[in-house]
């Protein structure tokens, strides 16, 4: 099934280009003694077609970087990119259709409308801009996914495992040119997050797929190309290939 | 727990201000309709004590009863003779002879001055200054025949001054008198938007054609007290006159007035009533909508070592400290709407003389009670819902979707309902005692019962209702019907509380085009005339001379004109309308088959024709002498010459000849004037013709048969729009009802909203997402009011055949508008939340504990 699904890749940008990042991103929360600086000066690219994972401490700033690139909050100072549009000057509305159009989003929880069945779920940013997904694409996602028999569910009717596959297929139906996923298998038992993980990289691999992901679990980071390090609001270190080994040693080291 | 509870309502000051408007507006008309009529009243009780001032005892025939037809009470009159005996007792100061009647002034432009008021003419007193109501404001008294004075408010509203030649209409025609002066009473330069005359007491007698005097009013010698100056004149009055003192005086007037403020009171307070009602319905809403979104904390209550009772008392609490927060505010806004409603009087040309609004302890406590009552009484069966949550669910994760409609809920529902219906059918067709408060309370019950089935159907309705909705506006139009189907006993309840307003106007619509169609083909059946003349509006009857059935028969254009006359008498001690008409001429302007005797002998005196079912009731039969009782002349024996079929409003049940009627009544004057026009003559003729006549009596409205029955659809119609006006309390409230459940379901969904957000969904979308719900819920409201009206009006009328309602129509396009414009206030009703909802932090809606 792999080699009909190379056919078919992901809007990406043009060559070069990162498909996002961040240029000496500051936030701050708060001000005078109770000023919390979130983000202190960040600057970092993520390359079209690679897998980041984003780990540090509580914190340290990984989920107010992940809010911030993908233009669900905003920076203090600095800038942040989708593809070559900086998020900065965008208004609400401008923003809200740069995520509906660009941006998939995997959350930790209540990642579904209950409201919805799965398939509807999964075609709502589609639905939401009054758009049809393409129908190939679509059909091979959710066979990839394996949700083709639970397309009629409820999400109250789904476990968690086939849930956060439903928000990984929505982020995917979409074709952006980049998803951000916060803690995706937070909620998830290690099967079922090691078995979601592994769609996420298929999606990278086989697809195309950019992907940036909070996480603190180091089995989760293994997945990824790349894992950034954060600390006080700035990046202190990155590994390429990671294994959950080393990311486990390198947290080991940082937090003492 | 007292703290906790006042912790939880600071917490939530939004919520607690929509719910406590609710009940604040409730309160508010109770209060509102409770000063209103004490202002009233008391009004009233001045102006009784500044027109009988000085009069310390007063003289009149005797009457069996008294009769609020036309402007003398009926009474024979009182000789002058006697007037001159009683100024000769020792212990009279002053007397004077009083006579009084309707006089309609003609204003510069040559129309009658009709006011909702009164229009009186009175004699101008002669002697004791103590004895004249009148005070004067400018010129001098009447002293000639032809001179006229006239209050000082109506003067000022019309132009007049003193020189001017003033046009008069009476009983006995159209006159034109010179104004020498203006007068006021007391303080006020007018009585209640009433128009006065006075003129010397010959021309006064002259014109409402009285040989004497109506009254005698007497003033007391210097010390001479009541008792004693009432016993002297007793002594010498013949068998058929009495004597009153001030105090019975005073009494029998303010009778007169006070059972008509209660009757406007009571309508009042039922609309206040239902507006509580409607109220009581959005705050069991709030609260059950509250404790199911607080169900962790109080489950964390009851964790902590809260028994059941402490967590239920806690919300009773809660509820409780709303209820006298909005009571308090309600009994103060109650003074505006009082105001506002004085407003609205004075605009309709009613000036109440009031020296501010009544405020009686009464109305705080009424007004305070009612809001408590109903607040907590609406805060009962969530504070019971509140008590069972097991403190086990503060560790649970709460589903707030998957509500249940039990089959307990389908049993109880459908009891209720059907104990509504029994109510309702008891009430209309039995006539069991307090029979309106069984009408009441069976609509109260049934709307009730409704409500507790209308959730099994309220999910169903939202997908039915949506439908248009998912088509149109695609996700946005399917999540806010799949929103508005999600909870369905909270959807229902919110729909209900508008349910109860619009069902109440559509009830009233539907009633109003039954009575509309029934009474048009009523007079299709009863009325061949091609003229009728009658008084215009609903003031009180202004009599018709009878000179204008005369005048109309000798135009060339007119076949026959006959004048119908109206007044009481009183049949086995009940007071019924009877008539005098033309037996010769009534049967080419009315429709009637007799079905014995007939109309022929209805020419002798002492005769009298009935409808057939007023005859069958009272076991009449032709040749029978039946007593019926007259204000004037007592008990009389009139024979029943003919019994025959009609429509009862335009044929009446009792009619007696000319001859008979005007031996019994004072003043043979026309209440109504019905005319044909001679063969070959076209309505637009005819009218024509008769337009000149017009001048002559100003006071009376020409109209043919169309635009009789346009004038009567009219005054329906605006019967309507009153009703309508004072339901809309309760359909604003209903609407607050909407608002606050959308809030709270807004808050609850917050982080569904912020999603939709984060993959998307634009402010805009958002905002007509909830707009939708909102539409959706006002529509399904919409749909059970105006099912329930069509039930109340057509049970009502079924049961009004006898009262000559037979036709139940139904005017869709206004039914239609009742849709458009439930729709429309429910979108208005979601502009705050919607805003809410956009304005969420989309951060803050998808941020984890």
């Amino acid at each position: 099934m792999t080699h009909t699904l190379r056919e078919k890749t992901p809007a990406t940008p043009a060559p070069g280009v990162a498909a996002a990042r961040a240029e000496g991103a500051v936030k701050v929360y708060g001000a005078g003694a109770a000023e919390v600086r979130a983000l202190d000066g960040i600057s970092l690219e993520f390359p079209a077609g690679e897998f980041t994972a984003i780990m540090g401490p509580s914190g340290s700033g990984k989920s107010t970087l992940l809010h911030c690139l993908a233009g669900l909050d905003a920076l203090t100072e600095g800038r942040t990119f989708i593809g070559e549009v900086d998020l900065t000057t965008l208004r609400d509305k401008e923003l809200t259709l740069l995520r509906r159009e660009k941006v998939g989003f995997i959350f930790q929880a209540f990642n579904l409308i209950p409201t919805l069945n799965a398939a509807e779920n999964i075609t709502l940013p589609e639905d939401i801009a009054g758009e049809k997904p393409n129908p190939e694409w679509y059909e091979q996602v959710i066979e990839t996914l394996g949700l083709a028999d639970r397309l009629r569910h409820r999400p109250s009717e789904l476990s968690g495992g086939q849930q956060q596959r439903v928000a990984a297929a929505r982020a995917l139906v979409a074709r952006p040119e980049i998803v951000f996923a916060d803690e995706p298998s937070g909620n998830l038992d290690s099967k079922s997050g090691s078995e979601l993980l592994g769609f996420m990289r298929m999606a990278v691999t086989d697809l195309n797929q950019t992907i940036v992901m909070v996480t603190h679990n180091p089995l989760d980071a293994a997945y990824a190309d790349r894992v950034v390090f954060l600390a006080d609001g700035r990046a202190v270190d990155e590994m390429r290939s990671p294994t959950s080994t080393k990311v486990f040693d390198h947290l080991k080291m940082m937090e003492a | 727990m007292f703290k906790a509870a006042l912790k939880g309502l600071a917490g939530h000051r939004g919520r607690l201000i929509r719910t406590a408007l609710s009940i604040v507006a409730g309160v508010a008309f109770v209060a509102g309709t409770f000063i209103l009529t004490d202002t009233l009243r008391s009004s009233f009780d001045d102006l009784f004590g500044i027109l009988n001032e000085g009069i310390d005892a007063q003289v009149r025939t005797e009457a069996p009863f008294t009769s609020d037809q036309g402007f003398t009470s009926g009474r024979e009159p009182v000789s002058a003779e006697l007037l001159g005996e009683i100024r000769a007792l020792p212990e009279v100061a002053a007397a004077d002879g009083s006579v009084y009647g309707w006089a309609i002034i003609v204003d510069k432009s040559g129309n009658a001055i009709q006011p909702q008021a009164p229009t009186l003419g009175f004699s101008w007193s002669e002697g004791a200054e103590e004895l004249n109501i009148a005070d004067l404001r400018t010129g001098r008294a009447p002293e000639a025949p032809d001179e006229v004075t006239m209050d000082a408010g109506t003067a000022v509203d019309n132009g007049f001054v003193v020189g001017d030649r003033v046009t008069i209409i009476t009983e006995s025609g159209t006159e034109q008198y010179t104004l020498v002066g203006t007068f006021g009473f007391d303080e006020v330069d007018n009585l209640l938007g009433s128009t006065n005359v006075a003129w010397v007491v010959p021309t006064a007698q002259r014109v409402m054609n009285v040989a004497g005097f109506v009254e005698i009013n007497v003033a007391a010698a210097d010390g001479v007290d009541a008792d004693a100056l009432i016993g002297a004149i007793d002594r010498i009055l013949p068998n058929d006159i009495e004597v009153i003192g001030q105090d019975a005086l005073v009494q029998e007037q303010t009778d007169l007035t006070d059972s008509a403020i209660s009757i406007f009171n009571t309508a009042l307070l039922v609309f206040a009533g239902v507006a509580l009602f409607v109220g009581a319905f959005t705050i069991a809403n709030t609260f059950s909508i509250i404790v199911a979104q607080r169900t962790r904390e109080m489950a964390l209550y009851r964790a902590v070592g809260a028994t059941g009772g402490q967590v239920q008392r806690m919300v009773l609490l809660e509820s409780l400290v709303i209820a006298v927060i909005a009571s308090v505010i309600g009994v103060g806004a109650g003074a505006l709407v009082a105001m506002g409603l004085t407003g609205a009087f004075s605009a309709l040309g009613v000036d109440l003389p009031s020296a501010g609004l009544v405020f009686k302890p009464r109305t705080a406590i009424v007004g305070m009670s009612v809001g408590i009552i109903v607040t907590t009484a609406a805060a009962i069966s969530p504070a019971i819902t509140a008590s069972r949550v097991p403190p086990v669910a503060a560790m649970r994760d709460i589903h707030h979707d998957g509500e249940r409609v039990s089959r307990q809920r389908l049993l109880s529902g459908s009891l209720v309902t059907i104990i509504g219906i029994v109510l309702l059918v008891d009430g209309l067709y039995f006539d069991p005692p307090f029979e309106l408060a069984f009408v009441g309370a069976g609509a109260l019950v049934f709307f009730l019962g409704v409500a507790l089935l209308s959730p099994l159907i309220a999910g169903r309705m939202a997908r039915i209702i949506g439908f248009p909705a998912r088509r149109l506006f695609g996700m946005t139009g399917k999540l806010a019907r799949e929103n508005a189907g999600r909870r369905p006993v909270r959807t229902a309840a919110t729909a209900g509380a508008l349910m109860i307003g619009i069902a109440l106007v559509s009830f009233f619509l539907i009633f109003n085009e039954s009575l509309k169609v029934s009474f048009v083909g009523a007079i299709d059946r009863a009325l061949a005339a091609d003229v009728i003349v009658a008084e215009p509006g609903d003031g009180p009857p202004n009599p018709i001379s009878p000179q204008l059935a005369v005048d109309l028969e000798a135009l060339p254009e007119v076949a026959v004109a006959t004048g119908v006359r109206a007044g009481e008498a009183r049949f086995d001690g009940a007071t019924r309308f009877v008539n005098g008409i033309d037996p010769t001429r009534i049967l080419a302007v009315a429709n009637v088959e007799f079905t014995a005797g007939g109309i022929d002998r209805l020419a002798e005196p002492g005769t009298m024709i009935v409808r057939a079912e007023r005859a069958d009731e009272n076991g009449w039969s032709v040749g029978d002498s039946v007593p019926v009782e007259f204000v004037r002349t007592g008990m009389q024996a009139i024979e029943v010459v003919g019994i025959y079929e009609g429509e009862e409003a335009f044929t009446g049940n009792y009619n007696l000849g000319y001859v008979t009627f005007d031996a019994n009544f004072a003043g043979a004057y026309d209440s109504a004037v019905f005319a044909d026009f001679a063969e070959g003559v076209t309505p637009e003729q005819g009218m024509a013709a008769i337009a000149p006549l017009s001048e002559a009596y100003a006071n009376v409205e020409f109209q043919s048969q169309a635009e009789y029955k346009a004038s009567f659809e009219e005054s329906l119609d605006q019967a309507l729009v009153f009703l309508t006006v004072l339901l809309v309390l309760a359909i604003l409230i209903a609407l607050m009802g909407i608002t606050n459940t959308l809030a709270l379901s807004v808050l609850e969904r917050t982080r569904e909203i912020g999603l939709l957000r984060a993959v998307g969904m634009t402010r805009r979308q958002v905002r007509r997402m909830i707009r939708y719900e909102a539409l959706i819920v006002a529509v399904f409201g919409a749909v059970l009011g105006v099912g329930v009206g069509f039930f109340f009006g057509w049970i009502v009328v079924q049961a009004s055949a006898g009262i000559g309602i037979d036709t139940f129509a139904v005017p869709l396009a206004s039914v239609l508008v009742v849709f458009l414009i439930a729709g429309v206030a429910g979108i208005l009703a979601a502009t705050s939340p919607a805003r809410k909802a956009a304005k969420l932090n989309v951060l803050d809606a998808i941020a984890y504990e």
